[in-house]
């Protein structure tokens, strides 16, 4: 590495090209007289031949890398010197490009999360989610148990349809008590979202059999409050509104499903005379999601639905005011909009 | 001074000090005498494209440079030619080869 140690002994590697190109000199000057020639004028005709050992010498240096290196360095420091004798424009350059970058890489990103990979779940453009409009334009997101086995029961234009039961969630630990949202989940949600989890494995359609052991899912934001991102904490035990419940996966970052803020996912068992514990009927209100089929409009996916709620009016009027209507929207709306506005 | 001589094709300069340094390591001074002398006078290469060429030949790995006491006892920078610099000269001569062959067959095709 031959300009490597030039670089370091930059002082070294001149003084031996000077003591080259010199003996080169006196040799020809020697040669010159015993040629036959004066002193004076074989010094005078070798010095005529040479054309000047700066000269020489710069070129030399310009066949060496490090030479433009060094024409970088001083340019770098031009440039700095430059900088701190204006301090003013100086401040106001750093300001302009810092702004410039920050604000170029913000909206980048914000475009890549709402607008480029607003979810990452499986086939997301045909991904809705199910309301009830009553006549006065109020929305409602959730309805019962029954209601929603019916939809995915006599559905014909959905792919599948797949639920989320919302929970309090109480977590004790040595450092005090958390609560947070949870979701029960009708089995094939994880499927039919098709994200894989970061550990472990995602709820089966076997872990919501009845008499299957307690089983969970766990966010990335929850492991990273509570477990400190251990990846052992997988197969554990943990104790969920006082009942213990087996890890069994951990899902990616921005995996998000249910309300922004759900932290667990449990296997949900939905049955027609289910009724899950918790006081209330809160507990059983299910918001309703799944992907169309291909091809198939959400106007016809909601003239279906309405044909299977014909009667709900009458069966379930909490949920299903007089002249309500079925809203079908497209899951990335809410989101997009919002950027837009 | 040398007005009427041709200028060294580009490229053959390398070729040609690759050739002097095979026969023995030689100093700069001496490898340019030794290419007046073999070339009868003809080529006359000047100081500033010899130290180049031979430093830029060293960085590639093809010449070894190394210090050491000439025949007067003054110390001077000897070139060497490597194990990598000989095969870099077979690569260089034959491409030479090839180039003059077949400019000749087209000078004489011409004819």
């Amino acid at each position: 590495m031959n300009w490597l140690r030039r670089l370091f002994h930059k002082s070294r590697s001149e003084s031996q090209l000077d003591k080259e190109l010199r003996f080169h000199l006196e040799q020809q000057i020697a040669d010159n007289i015993s040629a036959g020639l004066s002193a004076e004028e074989a010094r005078c005709r070798a010095q005529q031949e040479f054309g000047g050992l700066e000269r020489v010498k710069e070129e030399v240096r310009d066949t060496r890398w490090e030479t433009h290196l060094d024409t970088l360095t001083h340019d770098f420091r031009y440039a700095l010197r430059t900088l701190r004798k204006d301090r003013r424009f100086a401040l106001i350059a750093i300001f302009t490009l810092a702004l410039g970058i920050s604000s170029t890489t913000a909206i980048f990103s914000v475009i890549d999360c709402v607008l480029l990979h607003p979810f990452p779940y499986k086939n997301a453009d045909r991904l809705v989610s199910l309301s009830v409009l009553a006549a006065d334009q109020e929305r409602a997101w959730r309805f019962p148990a029954l209601p929603f086995l019916d939809f995915k029961e006599q559905n014909h234009t959905f792919e599948d349809m797949f639920g989320l039961v919302f929970r309090g969630t109480r977590y004790v630990s040595g450092e005090g008590t958390d609560e947070f949202f949870g979701g029960w989940v009708t089995p094939g949600t994880f499927e039919s979202l098709g994200i894989k989890p970061l550990l472990g494995r995602t709820i089966t359609p076997e872990d919501a059999r009845p008499g299957s052991s307690p089983v969970f899912v766990m966010s990335y934001r929850l492991w990273s409050r509570h477990f400190g991102r251990d990846p052992q904490i997988i197969g554990k035990a943990i104790i969920l509104n006082r009942t213990p419940m087996t890890l069994i996966g951990v899902m990616p970052r921005r995996f998000q499903f249910g309300r922004g803020e759900c932290e667990v996912w449990m296997p949900l068992y939905l049955t027609r005379d289910t009724f899950l514990p918790g006081a209330g009927i809160e507990p059983n209100e299910v918001w309703t999601v799944g992907h169309l089929k291909p091809g198939v409009t959400s106007e016809t996916a909601a003239a279906d639905l309405q044909a299977i709620a014909k009667h709900f009016e009458t069966t379930y009027p909490l949920y299903f005011p007089p002249e309500f209507r079925l809203g079908i929207s497209a899951f990335n709306d809410g989101y997009t909009t919002y950027f837009f506005v | 001074m040398n007005e009427a001589k041709p200028e060294l094709l580009r490229g053959t300069l390398d070729m040609l000090i690759l050739k002097i340094v095979a026969l023995g390591p030689s100093h700069g001074y001496a490898i340019a005498q030794r290419l007046r002398q073999v070339s009868n006078d003809f080529f006359t290469v000047h100081q500033g494209s010899l130290y180049p060429a031979l430093h830029r030949l060293e960085d590639r790995g093809w010449l070894h440079a190394q210090w050491r006491d000439t025949d007067t006892g003054r110390e001077a920078k000897f070139y060497a030619i490597t194990k990598k610099g000989r095969k870099q000269f077979e690569t260089e001569l034959l491409g030479w080869e090839q180039l003059s062959n077949a400019v000749a067959l087209i000078l004489r095709a011409a004819e």
